[in-house]
């Protein structure tokens, strides 16, 4: 008995020890390559400027309106097919315009009739067509014309009828690049004959047009802001009978990555006519602040009546992982994708996703709206993608992720700089990297150099720890791969699609905190149009009873939550709480 | 090296699971349910002063999710049930 014991003993030994040698020879096999390697190679990075700022190809109108058609770098204008919002060409239209299709734009927004007690029906007048083209007055002249051709048509049984059709205009100037923004607010009055109009409007000199933008919709109360400098009140004008102050809080992103210089502009005191039209106001332009500043979100408050303090409206501040193009919510963000699915912040294939590709760059494509960019252009996110929020806007868009804010300083201090440039010759930097393969400390050798040989303990650490570090710590790039490899395999595969399907459904369920006010109604009009509660709802004692009302829902939903819980785990665990014999 | 190639072999299993399964296209009724989910949020929006809505929702998140958690110990037990680990007469 004593015998086997010592026999295992020497075994197990024996043993320990053979696998311990193996590791240390295969380790300073695996070692003696890298580690000769005493030089530090330096790597030559290019710093991109911050090229997405207001790209006149893409300009971020877009969205919830339609776009109409944008100016190409040709001068000719691409009309966009809006599927089901029917563009209509002109006919004869000159400037490279191409496709139409037929059909009624539907009703036109803000349209009132007379002879009738409501303000904004919409069925009163429906807009048959629109159509827009652009060209240059003369060939070489620089001055763009827009024109456009409104056919409306009075289908209520009232004499007259009236409307407006809103449409934006870009100009962009030759020179400075600087934009500016044009409001066409066409006032339509017909009677129960047809409308026609065909007026035009000009860029001023030395400007071109970019884009043209307009829509026959009336944003819902409840749509998300729109994209594009100007703010609507929408329903809220609705439930404002009397003077209202509006003030919009806008943020620009100047070239030099500033992202909260916020320029703070009391737009108007407002006065909303109860059945009257519905208004708005155009943004201060960001570019009027800064030429090379783009527009990085807005924050509206609004004052209620009688009482002149400022209360929060809207916030259309795009997120960090749509920063930064001038885009509100999902409208039109720029977004990196990998194998076809959008990148989301703190997802494995993505936080690091300008390394991943380094490996695997196919599977990395740059997407402006619907547009697909090259990667380039999404260099700027190279942060974007982290679990930690970072945002985009920070000196490292350099699109190399060994760049940071700490440890090369100079990196951040020149990546600023140039973008306040605006375009010039990207500056380049020199980056020190380590070997990959440094087991840690000292210069990384299997083998004692130096004063060291005379270390007799250093013969035995270093071949020691290169051999446990070859055998038990994986290379740099292994897990980015292995879980590159796995995210792929789950997207593909049927339950990674119907997950990545349903979660489109469960990120709708978010709820907005609603106002005292309640949702905004609007009955036919022999009613009287809009009903305005904001005076009964929001003041006392309604509001105490609703703090009771509201409190006791919320025990009821806990409590009750609480108990079909218990009742769910105690009957998958066997136990039933109900009763029965 | 070793840890690598456990972790390979993890995952080869893993994927090789995964790729079992039938693929079966997506209904587009579940692909724009999202909008329609948010659209219905967004009205109901305005109820959430006066109806707490949000609570609603997390309240129903989570007992769905007890309900997904029986489920599995439900199937647990089932597999359980296999292995009796002896006794009886």
């Amino acid at each position: 008995m004593r015998r086997s014991r010592v026999f295992s003993q020497w075994l197990h030994g024996t043993l320990a020890v053979g696998v311990l040698s193996f590791l240390i020879v295969t380790g300073m096999v695996a070692q003696a390559g890298p580690a000769q390697a005493a030089a530090v190679p330096q790597t030559t990075t290019t710093i991109y400027p911050d090229v997405l700022v207001d790209d006149p190809q893409f300009n971020p109108w877009s969205c919830p309106w339609t776009l109409i058609t944008c100016l190409w770098d040709d001068g000719g204008f691409m009309p966009k097919d809006t599927g089901s919002d029917q563009w209509v060409a002109p006919p004869g239209a000159g400037g490279g315009a191409g496709g139409s299709s037929s059909g009624s734009w539907g009703p036109v927004p803000y349209a009132g009739a007379a002879g009738s007690a409501s303000g904004n029906d919409q069925s009163k007048v429906t807009l048959d067509g629109i159509a827009a083209v652009s060209r240059e007055t003369s060939p070489g002249s620089g001055i763009f014309q827009f024109g456009y051709t409104i056919t409306a048509r009075n289908n209520s049984s009232v004499t007259s009828a009236s409307a407006t059709w809103w449409a934006f205009y870009t100009c962009r100037n030759n020179s400075s690049g600087a934009y500016s923004t044009i409001l066409v607010n066409h006032g339509i009055s017909m009677g129960t004959a047809a409308y026609n109009t065909t007026p035009a409007q000009y860029c001023p000199a030395g400007t071109a047009m970019t884009g043209v933008m307009t829509s026959n919709k009336v944003p819902p109360v409840a749509d998300p802001p729109r994209n594009y400098p100007y703010a609507d009140f929408g329903g809220y004008a609705d439930q404002m009978q009397t003077q209202v102050k509006y003030k919009v809080l806008l943020d620009c992103v100047t070239a030099a990555g500033d992202p909260n210089n916020t320029m703070d502009d009391t737009v108007t005191s407002y006065t909303v006519d109860y059945t009257g039209v519905k208004g708005g106001f155009v943004y201060p332009s960001c570019q009027s602040r800064d030429p090379q500043s783009h527009y990085g979100g807005a924050k509206w408050q609004f004052t209620m009546p009688g009482d002149f303090t400022y209360r929060d409206m809207m916030v259309n501040k795009p997120d960090r992982s749509s920063y930064p193009p001038a885009c509100f919510y999902d409208g039109c963000p720029l977004k990196v994708r990998y194998r076809g699915s959008d990148c989301m912040a703190g997802s494995i294939p993505c936080a690091e996703w300008t390394k991943s590709r380094q490996t695997d760059p196919s599977s990395y494509t740059c997407w402006w709206g619907a547009q697909q960019r090259g990667i380039d252009k999404c260099f700027v996110l190279e942060r974007a993608y982290q679990l930690v929020a970072v945002k985009s806007t920070h000196a490292n868009t350099d699109g190399d992720p060994s760049t940071g804010d700490s440890g090369t300083g100079s990196t951040g201090g020149s990546t600023g700089g140039s973008s306040g440039g605006g375009g010039g010759v990207p500056p380049t930097v020199s980056i020190p990297t380590t070997s990959p393969n440094d087991p840690g400390g000292d210069d990384g050798s299997c083998f004692p150099s130096g004063l060291a040989v005379l270390n007799p303990v250093e013969w035995v650490l270093r071949p020691i720890r290169c051999a446990l570090t070859w055998a038990f710590v994986p290379s740099g790039s292994f897990f980015p791969d292995l879980s590159l490899d796995l995210s792929g395999a789950w997207q593909d595969s049927a339950p990674g699609k119907w997950v990545g399907a349903l979660s489109g459904i469960t990120n709708g369920l978010t709820v907005s905190d609603g106002e005292c006010w309640g949702p905004s109604f609007t009955l036919p009009g022999q009613f009287g149009g809009t009903i305005d509660l904001q005076d009964k709802l929001c003041s006392e004692p309604v509001i105490a009873a609703r703090n009771i009302a509201y409190a006791g829902m919320s025990a009821l939903l806990v409590i009750g939550g609480v108990l079909t819980c218990v009742r769910l785990l105690g009957s998958s665990v066997g136990y039933s709480t109900g009763g029965g014999s | 090296m070793i840890i690598q190639l456990l972790l390979s072999v993890i995952v080869g299993v893993i994927k090789t699971a995964i790729s079992l399964m039938p693929q079966v296209a997506i209904p587009d009724w579940v692909v724009s349910a999202g909008d329609a989910v948010r659209t219905v949020m967004a009205s109901a929006g305005g109820f959430a002063y006066w109806v707490p809505l949000a609570l609603g929702v997390k309240v129903a998140a989570t007992v769905m999710a007890v309900l997904a958690a029986g489920f599995l110990i439900r199937v647990g037990r089932m597999i359980l049930s296999f292995f009796t680990g002896g006794g009886g007469s």
